[in-house]
């Protein structure tokens, strides 16, 4: 402690407005701001690493999510993964087990409210080498629980948007997957490099086409990536009375859009 | 000294074969001599014979002298005076049925002082209970106000007080209105004839009933049905339907109204012509606050009426929460609401309605409406029309909306100060910290706004901790907090606020790692506003406990205890008091069960009568409880009717706490509504016991009859057996000699 901090503190205290003085003051709380943290596991690189990035970026421009602008990339096996509640694990081929440390701290994570989109970004043999290897260490983690189609009605895909076509970069599977914990999604899976089709290059471009749909593809996917972060958030607020009765009555939502 | 033949105790069978055995002997004889000799010496045989069967059957029977000492002495008559609300009813010449009760006693005061010569006369008063009285007191009369009738009880009190077979006779001075264990619902003769096997049938005397006069004509306003009482739902409109019925009167408008400690609660008109017929009424209003309430339904008096007992329901009522319905609202979705969120839905006991801005009203990609899930605001739906219908309104990291802003914070401030609850979390959108503080909300806010709002939160690693005052608050007292706070993850961000308001408390405060005391600053502050109560979270960041395996326990219990506190939930009471009947009839018993949690001190209960609306005082003398903690049981006899509460409070730390509870005193509903019915337990009772029914103004005192005297006997003064005397022996002798000779004489053999 210096002997200004020291100062400031006794002046502040006598003023009544003790902290006033102390520490700087910022507009939005830097560790509270929301940020897409990137989830790396054992010694494997970040795949699509500007991805996390974007897709705080088109949460920040949509919504009125407060989100801090930075990357940050956590080891699953770490304490730090407690600080970024929603993870985003992109995979792009085959990774090692998980180690008894990192399964405790994917089965502490989600089960303490912690989410985590996973994103098959992988090509080819890669794709099935990590689908394989993500199933069986989940399989680990969770024995009692199973990775299951998300319905097209379920609230992840009315979260924000209603979002009708599931695809990324590429649409090979025409579903996402999720794991429940305790009645909501603890972890949803693409197998569609949704990543792919968030990521930009240093001058702002799209990094990939998407294809075969094109930029409506591309909307397709950040409105998915949205709705999860949007999920994560409020979980199944947009499945309340209100909310069901105003969108059936006024949006032309129809009854078997809504999961209830 | 009394002398009687006595006969010792014999089994009845032996006395049953002797005696069978002697008329058969006597009969064989009878039929032997019949026909054989002349009528003459067949009666003189006939009668030897029964002489000396008469011997052996004395000398069997062991009879006796007995001489024994007796006292005669005047049998007691009771005289039962109904002293029972429903006495106050006004009969024949404009006068209570008390008072008419007070004038046969001056009326007839020589016909009572003869009685008085004959018998032990022994005076009391009744209810539900019985006392002793005198004359004097009944000439001049009191009001009654007894809370039921139980004429068998009176009677059986006043037979036991006398004694067995001391009764001569009781004067019975009562309505007839029976509730008691006569009645047992509607039919008081069949009571009363079933209870004569046992009460009624024993008793050494007949029961005379004096009943007063009834008025030529009754003229009466009465709530004879209220429904809809037995509980009420907190924040949901209750619904009182009221039968209201007028007899004697041709016009007029009457008021049912329903109050709750002087404040009325709903008012309805019913004409005096709908009445006659029997009018519903429905009273509607919305009972706030969880936990017990009295209710007061009245119908407004009419000139003259018999009795005003049935114009007033007065009652205890449980006001309970099904859910606690939870308005939470967020400026924006975060991390702290988003466990906030699930905390609500976690809770059974809770039905959350959200709102949550999603989009920012200046956010760079525009999408249609249609194709996003996005609602409208209700603001004025829910801060003005409906804010009455939430158990707790939560703000989180919100501010109300700029348009019509001063009306939304006039229906919240409003809400609150009736009696509603807030909950405010902190954040960087709100509480000054990109804009102006919220003053419109100051009338409620236990803080003040920062002196330079619009500066962001202050950030740092802040370790928090339950301040002394918040040790002792029901909201944090749970020790587990300050202990689980004590290793907590420190939180980043609070928002700065001025001064405290009088009456707030400071429950948590955080202070810079490594800062001087003196830098602590408030995060976690309660207080009362009105009627209602506040609590605010200075930050946003509690959901870094919510979301630690470890420290989720922390988070639940403090949210826990301040929606406890805000809500009223008396688990956090840390005194508590329960009466465990919310009626009771004067001077009946009443049994209260004080508890005051650990680190209470001083604890006391004050038992309170209401002595006009809404204000009370001390009944009875204040009761402590020994110790600082544990629960004690109280009771006492209950005086007046009227509201009654009991407070308990104690001491935590400067700060004195207290809970109370209510119940009311009164007469039964049986008696108030069966006030004006027929006397039938009266004259079951008198017939019962062999007794008449007397009107009160037109006695036939001359006809009845009471036992004058009764014989008791001390003991035995001596038993002179006659069986064994030598001249039984003789006359057995002489019969069967002189039986003997007649007949030799006559040739009979």
């Amino acid at each position: 402690l210096t002997r200004r901090r020291f100062l400031a503190a006794l002046g502040a205290a006598a003023a009544g407005v003790p902290l006033a003085l102390l520490p700087r003051r910022a507009a939005g709380s830097d560790f509270n701001r929301f940020r897409v943290a990137q989830v790396v596991v054992g010694d494997r690189p970040a795949a699509r690493p500007t991805a996390a990035l974007v897709l705080g970026q088109e949460v920040r421009f949509r919504t009125a999510v407060d989100v801090k602008l930075d990357r940050v990339v956590v080891p699953l096996g770490s304490r730090a993964i407690f600080d970024y509640p929603f993870l985003l694990w992109v995979g792009d081929g085959a990774f090692p087990d998980l180690t008894p440390a990192e399964l405790e701290a994917l089965r502490s994570f989600l089960g303490a409210g912690g989410f985590i989109l996973v994103d098959n970004a992988g090509e080819g043999p890669a794709m099935a080498a990590f689908d394989r290897q993500l199933r069986a260490q989940l399989r680990r983690a969770f024995p009692a629980r199973s990775l299951d189609p998300v319905a097209s009605n379920h609230v992840l895909m009315r979260a924000f948007y209603r979002v009708t076509q599931v695809a990324g970069r590429r649409s090979a599977k025409p579903v996402i997957e999720g794991l429940a914990l305790e009645h909501r999604l603890a972890l949803l899976y693409s197998m569609n490099d949704l990543s792919g089709a968030w990521s930009r290059d240093g001058f702002g471009n799209w990094e990939f086409e998407a294809v075969p749909g094109g930029p409506a593809q591309r909307e397709s996917a950040i409105r998915l990536g949205v709705n999860a972060v949007l999920y994560a958030l409020l979980l199944d607020y947009k499945d309340e009375q209100a909310h069901v009765e105003y969108l059936l009555k006024r949006r032309r939502l129809r009854l078997e859009d809504v999961d209830r | 000294v009394e002398t009687r033949l006595h006969i010792p105790d014999h089994s009845g069978l032996a006395i049953v074969i002797v005696a069978l055995l002697a008329a058969a002997g006597f009969l064989l004889y009878v039929w032997r001599v019949r026909g054989a000799v002349g009528r003459r010496d067949q009666a003189a045989l006939v009668a030897l014979r029964l002489v000396a069967v008469l011997g052996v059957v004395v000398a069997f029977l062991q009879v006796s002298v007995r001489r024994e000492e007796v006292v005669r002495r005047k049998s007691v008559v009771p005289v039962l005076v109904d002293e029972s609300a429903s006495m106050g009813v006004i009969g024949a010449a404009g006068r209570t049925r008390a008072e008419q009760v007070s004038r046969f006693f001056a009326d007839h005061r020589g016909w009572i002082e003869d009685v008085e010569r004959v018998h032990d006369v022994r005076y009391y008063a009744f209810s539900d209970r019985v006392r002793r009285v005198t004359r004097p007191a009944i000439e001049t009369g009191w009001a009654p106000e007894g809370g039921a009738t139980d004429l068998a009880g009176a009677i059986e009190a006043a037979a036991r007080d006398a004694g067995p077979g001391e009764i001569g006779g009781v004067l019975l001075f009562t309505d007839g209105i029976d509730n008691g264990r006569l009645s047992h619902g509607a039919e008081p003769a069949r009571g009363a004839a079933q209870a004569g096997h046992a009460t009624l049938a024993d008793l050494s005397g007949p029961v005379h009933a004096f009943v007063p006069e009834p008025a030529e004509r009754v003229q009466d306003v009465s709530l004879s049905r209220v429904e809809g009482l037995g509980y009420l739902l907190a924040r949901n409109l209750a619904e009182v339907r009221c039968e209201v019925r007028a007899a004697g009167y041709d016009a007029g408008e009457l008021s049912v109204t329903v109050s709750s400690w002087g404040e009325e609660l709903a008012r309805a008109s019913v004409a005096v012509s709908e009445a006659a017929r029997g009018a519903t009424v429905v009273l509607t209003f919305l009972p706030r606050e969880p936990g017990r309430i009295v209710l007061d339904v009245a119908v407004s008096p009419l000139p003259g009426e018999a009795t005003l007992l049935n114009n007033r329901h007065k009652v205890v009522v449980d006001v309970v929460r099904d859910r606690l319905r939870v308005l939470h609202v967020a400026g924006h979705p975060s991390w702290d609401e988003r466990f906030l969120r699930e905390y609500f839905q976690q809770r059974p006991d809770t039905e959350p309605i959200s709102f949550h801005t999603l989009r920012a009203p200046d956010a760079p990609v525009a999408t249609p409406d249609d194709e996003t899930t996005l609602i409208p605001f209700p603001a004025e739906e829910i801060f003005v029309r409906r804010v009455d219908g939430f158990d707790l309104v939560v703000f989180q990291d919100y501010d109300l909306p700029e348009v019509d802003r001063d009306r939304f914070a006039q229906g919240v401030s409003r809400y609150v100060l009736d009696g509603g609850a807030l909950l405010v979390f902190g954040g960087s959108f709100s509480l000054g910290t990109r804009g102006a503080w919220p003053a419109r909300l100051d009338s409620v806010l236990p803080v003040s706004g920062p002196k330079s709002p619009g500066h962001g939160m202050v950030e740092g690693r802040f370790a928090a901790e339950v301040t002394p005052e918040g040790a002792r608050h029901p909201a944090t007292a749970d020790p587990r907090i300050a202990e689980l706070m004590e290793r907590a993850p420190p939180l980043t961000a609070v928002n700065p606020v001025g001064g405290l308001d009088p009456g707030a408390a400071v429950l948590v405060r955080v202070s810079p790692e490594g800062a001087p005391p003196a830098a602590r600053a408030p995060v976690v502050v309660a207080s009362a506003a009105g009627r209602g109560r506040v609590a605010m979270v200075l930050t946003d960041t509690l959901w870094r406990w919510a979301f630690d395996p470890v420290y989720a326990a922390l988070y639940r219990r403090v949210v826990d205890g301040l929606v406890g506190f805000a809500t009223r939930d008396p688990s956090f009471s840390p005194v508590r008091v329960v009466a465990s009947k919310p009626d009771v009839l004067p001077g009946g018993e009443q049994v209260v069960t004080l508890t005051a949690a650990p680190g209470v001190t001083d604890v006391e209960a004050r038992v309170q009568s209401e002595v006009e609306p809404g204000r009370f005082a001390d009944a009875l003398p204040v009761e402590t409880l020994a110790g600082e903690a544990g629960s004690r049981e109280l009771r006492f006899d209950v005086g007046d009717a009227g509201a009654w509460r009991v407070v308990g409070s104690g001491t935590i730390g400067a700060a004195r706490v207290e809970s109370a509870d209510w119940f009311v005193v009164g007469p039964s509903r049986e008696e108030v509504e069966r006030a004006l019915g027929p006397a039938n337990a009266a004259g079951a009772v008198a017939a019962a016991t062999g007794g008449e029914v007397h009107s009160m103004d037109r006695p036939a005192l001359d006809d009845i009859e009471l036992r004058s005297e009764i014989l008791a006997r001390l003991g035995v003064g001596a038993d002179e057996p006659v069986w064994n005397h030598p001249l039984v022996f003789a006359i057995l002798l002489v019969a069967l000699a002189l039986e003997w000779f007649v007949e030799r004489k006559i040739g009979y053999t």
